[in-house]
């Protein structure tokens, strides 16, 4: 392979500005991070030495990371370095809310932070990757069945089982084999009997997520179908045609189940309900213009004190206290980082790499596009959490996990140039 | 592969779509930030609905009436003037609408969307009140209920108002809802009060009479103490022989003015009413929606009802707010700007969030009418209450002694105006179930006019 001069992003070439951009932005991340840990432990003395700890180790992380993977590989990281800083915010701000949870967030994201590496390593082998899609699919809907069956309710939905006294949310981790399958099925077989058994996996995966209540998830796994569908068949009609029949299910199980729309009753209503149903609403658009362009200052807020606000309202706490400008380069981030995908996705060594990551790209906005515009009142409250940003052990691991499916379809990744790429292809 | 590649446009286009609607979101939070960060469950500034964080209120001469510390709202020091202040800046559980503290919250705050709710140039809003005279004036109402408000007639400002009862916000009386005393303590009389006007709205029959009875002046009239009409009496309270239109104003005749009255007509009495802009409801400056007067519906053709009327002894009711305004009108030559009491607010960097401008009350009086007028309730004092009463001020006014049913003493009423361009004040004072309307009211609004004029001079 030839992966001695274009590949050398970093240092190896001379009037390549890529390493040492990269050396700059990480120098600001860190000083981002001092600041932001100084201004937490100022607050928490109860818990200062061990969170000084989980904030020091996690600096270093990343430093190792920028060494290992970038300097001494000579490997691209921008889309790492994204996810760090966005992980960075959820630790902070569990660690300034739940500092007993602070623990389980940090080692979440290191957890995922090897759920990515092995990911990406695992993927390095297309065969292996084709063969594993049907155990992925059983593991994937084996999660979803475990949780229903020991599974107890939590704030409306089934989705929470306990091991150990950890509790952990299988359909996070349901999302990554989900997207795999999705793609290794439609990457491989073109014919129907193939086609028709990933929409019965999907159809499977919705329904045991209705049946949890976790209207939240459903939509995001039903957002990915359509998402994939469309990147295998290309067929606009086909896709108007399922989104159609989801709709006409939809209405079906409300006319059946009514008591399901009562959640919804306070939608674009909750000024009128602002003690009620539109508590968490109100509250968090009140706290987030509270927090004007700078915040107020990390544990200064007070939407912290309602419920959820560290998970589904983490977007306008984010504001109240890191300020509107913040939160809202964190959702442009998100977006640029979909857009950076599909860029990518053109050069990946084959189309299930391409349908992987444009998969995961569009779950990561159809989460957050729920997350925001939920909590903000422009669409019912779902109540799913924030991708990187809300904190949540499992949720973080599987966002991670979705990051290395939109990192492999970069050939980059995998010691190739993009120039490579095109010529092999062209090749063909 | 390729086919896929192409494909990649949904994954651009449902970013493209997050990216757009994000920017829906940014500009809707953004347009509303200050309206939800000024939502009363806002812990930030409020604490149970009650405004905590805010800058503070000074009146014109910089005495602080209210500031907040950690979290606490403070107010004067002095009982007195708290509870004289109360109405202006409101109470902390909202009861009562007007005030400051609510309706100019967002200049109170200083809230921008930059700084957001940290702001540290807490903003200080002034007002146009003098704080120790409208403390002065709320004592001399005593145990009276009633009210005074006094404003500069030029430019609109409000120097002095208080109205009773009142209660010291520190010392909410235990009583305060079933005690007769506290009836109705959550109103702002000035704003939101009618009263019967009794005599004083013969200046309103006064300019009926100008505008539309070319020989008033020549006219006389005759009182025997009383004048019956085929559906009823009118009664004076003296009598006071013949007399010409000026004296009938000046010792306030009822017979005379009945017969004024009747001889305008009720419907341009109407008109006289509506055109002292009396009958309107205003939106004040200062945010506050003042309560309409009403002529009364009454029978035209009655001439008792009529001549009733036009002593101001019917079903009209006055607002002290609107009179005010037709005081200012008259001294000003026909025009008056709405009065109001909240001057400006700016933060400590300097930077205005609110700054008063005079408004037209769109009263319209004919400068030469309302010049006559003028001269006439000039009269009324030089010629028959006696300028020693006034002491410095030059004063133009009318009493007004107007019964109410059920009640034991009449109230008193005196609304009036400096003559003198230099000291351009203009008064209404009620005097709740205490008499006569000069020797009450008179009286307080005599006191007042002459602790602004010794304060200004």
């Amino acid at each position: 392979m030839e992966t001695t001069k274009n590949t050398r992003m970093y240092f190896g070439r001379p009037g390549n500005f890529y390493g040492f951009i990269t050396f700059v932005v990480m120098i600001a991340l860190t000083a981002y991070q001092i600041i932001m840990s100084y201004l937490v432990l100022k607050q928490e003395k109860d818990d200062f030495a061990k969170l000084l700890i989980f904030f020091v180790s996690y600096m270093f992380i990343e430093w190792i990371y920028f060494i290992v993977v970038g300097v001494i590989k000579n490997r691209q990281i921008s889309l790492e370095i994204i996810a760090f800083a966005l992980s960075s915010i959820s630790l902070f701000i569990t660690a300034s809310i739940n500092p007993s949870s602070a623990l389980t967030q940090f080692a979440s994201i290191v957890l995922g932070l090897f759920v990515f590496i092995f990911m990406i390593e695992f993927m390095k082998d297309t065969t292996r990757t084709s063969f594993m899609r049907m155990p992925m699919a059983l593991a994937a809907l084996g999660l979803l069945a475990i949780t229903i069956l020991l599974a107890s309710y939590k704030n409306g939905a089934k989705n929470w089982i306990y091991i150990g006294g950890v509790s952990i949310q299988p359909s996070e981790f349901a999302k990554i084999a989900f997207v795999y399958v999705g793609a290794a099925t439609l990457d491989k077989l073109q014919s129907t009997r193939s086609l028709t058994m990933y929409v019965l996996f999907a159809v499977a995966c919705v329904g045991l997520l209705g049946l949890m209540s976790d209207f939240g998830a459903a939509l995001i796994y039903f957002a990915t179908f359509i998402i994939m569908a469309f990147m295998r068949s290309g067929d606009f009609r086909t896709i108007i045609m399922v989104c159609a029949a989801a709709l006409i299910g939809g209405i079906i199980i409300l006319t059946m189940r009514p008591y399901i729309l009562t959640r919804f009753k306070t939608y674009r209503h909750i000024w009128e309900y602002i003690d009620e149903g539109g508590f968490q609403q109100t509250r968090s658009l009140i706290y987030a213009a509270s927090g004007g362009f700078f915040g107020v200052g990390i544990g200064n807020g007070y939407l912290r004190d309602v419920f959820a606000a560290s998970e589904d309202l983490v977007f306008c706490l984010v504001c109240e206290e890191l300020g509107m400008l913040t939160g809202f380069l964190i959702l442009i981030t998100i977006a640029l980082m979909a857009l950076g995908t599909a860029y990518n996705a053109r050069y990946s060594r084959s189309s299930f790499f391409t349908i992987a990551s444009c998969a995961a790209a569009g779950m990561i906005i159809v989460q957050t596009s729920l997350n925001v515009f939920g909590v903000t009142d422009f669409i019912p409250m779902t109540g799913v959490t924030l991708p990187f940003i809300s904190q949540g052990g499992s949720s973080m691991i599987s966002c991670w996990g979705l990051l290395a499916f939109i990192k492999a379809a970069d050939a980059r990744t995998y010691g190739l140039s993009l120039s490579h790429t095109k010529e092999r292809r062209q090749l063909r | 592969m390729r086919t896929v590649n192409k494909r990649i446009v949904f994954l651009v286009v449902i970013a493209i779509i997050f990216f757009v609607f994000v920017d829906i979101l940014m500009f809707s939070m953004f347009s509303h930030s200050e309206e939800y960060a000024m939502n009363s469950k806002n812990s930030h500034l409020f604490s149970n609905g009650v405004l905590v964080n805010a800058g503070t209120i000074k009146d014109t001469n910089g005495v602080a009436l209210a500031s907040s510390k950690n979290g606490k709202r403070y107010y004067s020091s002095d009982s007195v003037v708290r509870e004289a202040m109360l109405h202006a800046l409101g109470d902390d559980k909202g009861y009562i609408s007007g005030g400051v503290e609510n309706t100019f919250r967002k200049e109170l705050c200083g809230y921008n969307i930059v700084t957001g709710v940290t702001s540290t140039s807490n903003p200080t809003l002034y007002l146009t009140l003098d704080s120790q005279i409208s403390a002065d004036a709320y004592e001399k109402l005593g145990e009276h209920k009633g009210c005074i408000i006094v404003a500069n007639y030029k430019t609109g400002k409000i120097i002095a108002m208080a109205t009773s009862p009142s209660y010291d916000i520190y010392n909410v009386p235990d009583d305060i809802e079933d005690n007769e005393k506290y009836e109705g303590v959550y109103i702002d009389r000035i704003f939101k009060g009618l009263y019967t006007p009794g005599s004083t709205f013969k200046t309103v029959t006064s300019l009926a009479a100008i505008e539309n009875i070319s020989d008033i002046y020549d006219q006389t009239f005759t009182c025997n103490g009383s004048y019956k009409y085929d559906d009823g009496e009118i009664i004076c309270m003296d009598t006071h022989g013949t007399l010409t239109f000026q004296q009938a104003l000046n010792r306030s005749c009822n017979v005379a003015f009945a017969q004024i009255a009747n001889e305008v007509g009720a419907s341009k009495l109407e008109s006289a009413f509506n055109e002292s802009g009396l009958a309107n409801s205003y939106e004040t400056p200062d945010r506050i929606t003042t309560q309409a007067s009403s002529f009364g519906d009454i029978d035209k053709s009655s001439k008792s009802q009529v001549g009733w009327t036009g002593i101001g002894q019917y079903k009209t009711l006055v607002n002290p707010y609107a009179y005010l305004i037709y005081m200012c009108a008259i001294a000003n030559g026909g025009t008056a700007y709405k009065p109001y009491y909240v001057d400006y607010s700016k933060t400590s960097g300097g930077r205005y969030l609110y700054q008063a401008q005079g408004v037209d009350s769109g009263v319209k009086i004919n400068s030469d009418y309302a010049k006559q007028l003028k001269e006439l309730m000039r009269s009324d004092v030089r010629d028959y209450y006696g300028d020693y009463m006034f002491g410095n001020v030059t004063m133009c006014g009318k009493s007004g002694t107007a019964q109410v049913e059920g009640q034991d003493n009449s109230n008193s009423l005196f609304v009036g105006f400096s003559y003198d361009d230099s000291f351009p004040y203009a008064s209404v004072a009620v005097v709740e179930n205490a008499g006569a309307g000069l020797k009450y009211a008179g009286q307080l609004t005599a006191d007042i006019m002459n602790e602004i004029y010794n304060k200004s001079n």
